[in-house]
């Protein structure tokens, strides 16, 4: 007996399993609870495949990104919270991982830059509007 | 032949560029109005050589001359012909080259357009374009030149296109994107040589304005482009990820959407001349900056150029030069001027400067983002700013211009009575949110964002209708109203709606598309967002250059069947590349999009398989259509033309003038300014 032909029989129990299962396709991550899905597609599209060009895991097909999400999944199922996760991710493949950077203090500057820009900005205009009005309120 | 021939071009083109950065400034300078009259021949010259160049590389592709490194890697002779031709902008080297001719096609335009501008600041306007011209052809022909040869030992294949490229899609994106980067360089042109010259009036922003919208408007296309394609190529459903190539597009764009606006100010209000031109010179700045980011491969993105550090330290050269020349000319120049604010707190001129201020602001925000990783990478710490981030950071200012984008259309320049509209903004406003609220409870479930952009949407996109009903209030019948709008009126309610539309696109689609990843077997289903996805066979096929499995399925809504999609792997034979091509049933309210992963088995029965059904995702790009053709239509008014003929007259009126007085004393030859105009 050769490897091919015990493939072949390995894969129709699989597909005899599966028909006897019914005709519905399978969730390739199944979850019982719709909470639970919206959490796993949210994680991975906050998560970045460490190995790709510049792509989440819900959008990359690498070997790396499969396992990742495999990961994501069976945490999720066993119940840890998406910090633990993110936690989990961000200690073995550094911050460069997330593509959401956690509000710490180092990345104080990060977040609040944006934010201080415009507002200095509106300041800064709204003032020289004050001190050069030159309108006759007839 | 063609390949020396091509090359020979290019060194000419160098020369050209030379030429026209430095004889016709000099003789603007020294007076000598032969050097002068010299700015236009060579502009056309510069045009030509680049297209004849271009013309010889297109060739090349289209013989599958191998011979030519960037042939032989960027092609292959099984390629198909329509692809060989966008082969030729298909990487680096010749999407420069793209760049470059695109770049003289602007210069062609402005020499051939100029007539009615002095003729002093015409040549100027051209050699400072010569001189952004000279920067490009250099990189060109020094760092990515696509002329290289071969030989002796040249290839007897090509290595192929990269098949993500084999597309319609990049046929038309990269020139409609270029023309829009590389068309702000033309209001840069227009904002140095008013520097130099000292002097910018109304006049000066009533000539840039067409040429930012024209630029503007290109972009716009350019950029809706690029995302449709990314939608439908890379298989992912998504239509904007925040890339750093995006970002690098998205940022001149923003910068260029301020512009506009500010220029409607100084052409009208003959005011905040200091601060358009400063927009001009940074808008220009942000597509070069753009143009480092992505061709320098400083930054990891998913369309990232074959990096060469040599090309990104030229770019970088090259952006210091422009950006410091630029900004000591503001500083001695502009920095002086001061603006008095001549306005009411509620008028068109206060919500057009607030537009600008959260317009920069939001440029900041894409410009912080997409830097901010180098800076930390600097400082020895590696992180990622991605989609979360600007998701979450992005919505600020783009509120608040919405909520202002209602309003400033309506208003008279200088000051209006608030009184007036009072009562009408308030009903508007609550039509806007009941409406808006309506629409959410009728799409089952209830997201705040959701309610928040339908509101705004509705909000700009009804006061957009009564602006029309109030400048059309003294015509009687729908015919007449719609005859009294002048095409800039009519361009800009267009655009605005465009603005409207995309937003209820994006907000719509992000929190109402379902996406599902499934193991699926043939003969199986899977209902989705109420539509059955049937998946009923595969089969092998074999075509021009790729092989392809293709898998159908059948989508069932309710009993009666609507359709078959066919997704395909395929599998280029030249390169040995898989790749995933989707397939995707579009209409207004929903797309059926089918992407295939992996293969599960050995006979291909069974597939890992994405299946999305996108609500009203065709909204994002109708929006951004209506936008792009906004902008042309509002480039076709009469007004502009108007002014022109204006110009001439006064034109007309002065050269008698300095005739008359020629007559009488001989020494008007020491302004030659006027006398040559």
């Amino acid at each position: 007996m050769n490897k091919s032909f015990l493939t072949k029989i390995f894969f129709l129990t699989v597909l005899l399993l599966l028909s006897t299962v019914g005709f519905a396709a399978i969730d390739i991550y199944d979850f019982d609870d719709s909470e639970l899905a919206a959490r796993f597609q949210k994680l991975t599209y906050e998560l970045r495949c460490p190995k790709c060009q510049n792509q989440n895991l819900a959008d990359s097909n690498s070997t790396l990104s499969l396992d990742l999400k495999q990961i994501v999944y069976e945490k999720l199922k066993a119940g840890e919270s998406d910090r633990q996760i993110l936690d989990f991710m961000k200690q073995r493949y550094g911050e460069f991982i997330l593509f959401k950077p956690e509000m710490s203090q180092s990345n104080a500057f990060l977040w609040a830059g944006p934010v201080i820009f415009l507002v200095l900005f509106l300041i800064f205009f709204l003032r020289w509007y004050l001190n050069n009005r030159e309108v006759n309120d007839e | 032949m063609h390949a020396e021939f091509g090359n020979y071009l290019l060194v000419f083109a160098f020369v050209i560029s030379i030429s026209l950065s430095v004889f016709p400034l000099l003789g603007t300078f020294t007076k000598q109005m032969s050097l002068v009259y010299t700015a236009k021949p060579l502009a056309i010259l510069f045009f030509v050589s680049l297209f004849g160049s271009f013309v010889c590389l297109a060739y090349a592709f289209f013989i599958d001359d191998f011979t030519i490194a960037y042939v032989a890697q960027h092609s292959n002779s099984l390629l198909p012909d329509r692809y060989k031709i966008s082969a030729v902008w298909g990487a680096h080297e010749g999407s420069f080259l793209l760049w470059v001719l695109i770049f003289s096609g602007w210069t062609l335009a402005v020499a051939l357009t100029g007539k009615n501008l002095p003729k002093l600041s015409h040549s100027r306007i051209l050699s400072v374009l010569g001189i952004i011209g000279c920067g490009f052809v250099s990189f060109l022909l020094f760092t990515s030149n696509p002329f290289e040869r071969t030989l002796p030992f040249y290839p007897v294949d090509g290595a192929d296109l990269n098949p993500l490229l084999q597309d319609f899609g990049l046929i038309i994106h990269p020139p409609l994107l270029y023309m829009g980067y590389v068309g702000f360089a033309v209001s840069f042109a227009f904002a140095i040589t008013a520097l130099i010259e000292g002097e910018w009036n109304a006049t000066w922003a009533r000539w840039t304005r067409p040429w930012t919208i024209a630029a503007w408007s290109s972009l716009t296309l350019g950029i809706m482009l690029g995302s449709w394609w990314a939608y439908y190529e890379l298989g992912w459903g998504g239509w904007w990820m925040w890339d750093p190539s995006e970002n690098a597009s998205f940022m001149p764009w923003l910068s260029g959407t301020a512009l506009m606006h500010s220029l409607a100010v100084t052409d009208k209000r003959n005011s905040f001349k200091g601060w358009t031109l400063g927009l001009s010179l940074a808008t220009f700045s942000l597509s070069l900056l753009g143009t480092f980011l992505i061709r320098s491969g400083v930054l990891t993105s998913v369309h990232a150029f074959a990096n060469d550090p040599t090309r990104g330290r030229f770019i970088l050269f090259f952006l210091a030069f422009v950006v410091g020349s630029a900004l000591i000319l503001f500083l001695f120049r502009a920095s002086k001027v001061k603006t008095k604010a001549n306005f009411s707190e509620f008028s068109k001129d206060m919500f057009l400067l607030l537009n600008n201020v959260l317009f920069i602001s939001a440029t900041f925000i894409v410009l912080f983002g997409t830097l901010y990783p180098l800076f930390a990478d600097a400082m020895g710490k590696k992180i990622s700013v991605g989609a979360p981030y600007f998701n979450s950071i992005f919505p600020i200012p783009l509120v608040a211009i919405f909520m202002l984008l209602g309003v400033g259309p309506l208003l008279n320049w200088k000051k209006h009575d608030f009184s007036k509209l009072k009562i009408p903004l308030l009903k508007i406003a609550a039509i806007s949110v009941v409406l808006s609220l309506f629409s959410t409870w009728l799409l089952d479930r209830f997201y705040l964002w959701v309610f928040v952009g339908l509101a705004l949407s509705l909000w700009v996109g009804l006061n957009s209708f009564y602006n029309l009903t109030l400048l059309t209030k003294y015509k009687k019948g729908l015919s007449a109203k719609l005859a009294s709008l002048n095409r800039a009126t009519i361009g800009m309610t267009l655009a605005h709606i465009g603005v409207v539309v995309l937003l209820a696109g994006v907000v719509l689609t992000s929190y109402y598309s379902v996406e599902r990843d499934l193991r699926m077997a043939v003969g199986e289903s899977q209902e989705i967002a109420g539509y059955n996805f049937k998946m009923k066979a595969v089969e092998n096929v074999q075509m021009e250059n790729y092989r392809a499995t293709i898998v159908s399925f059948d989508i069932y809504q309710g009993d009666s069947m609507l359709l078959t999609l066919k997704p395909e792997k395929r599998f280029y034979l030249a390169g040995g590349q898989m790749m995933t091509e989707a397939d995707i049933d579009a209409t207004l309210s929903r797309d059926l999009y089918i992407a295939l992963g992996e293969p599960l088995d050995n006979q291909g029965q069974v597939w890992s398989v994405r299946i999305y059904v996108k609500a009203f995702i065709r909204l994002i790009w109708l929006g951004a259509i209506f936008m792009g053709f906004g902008g042309i239509i509002s480039l076709l008014d009469k007004r502009y033309r108007k002014l022109q003929a204006k110009d001439n007259q006064a034109k007309y009126n002065q050269a008698k003038y300095n005739q008359a007085k020629g007559n009488q004393s001989s020494d008007s030859q020491t302004q030659p300014d006027m006398a040559i105009s």
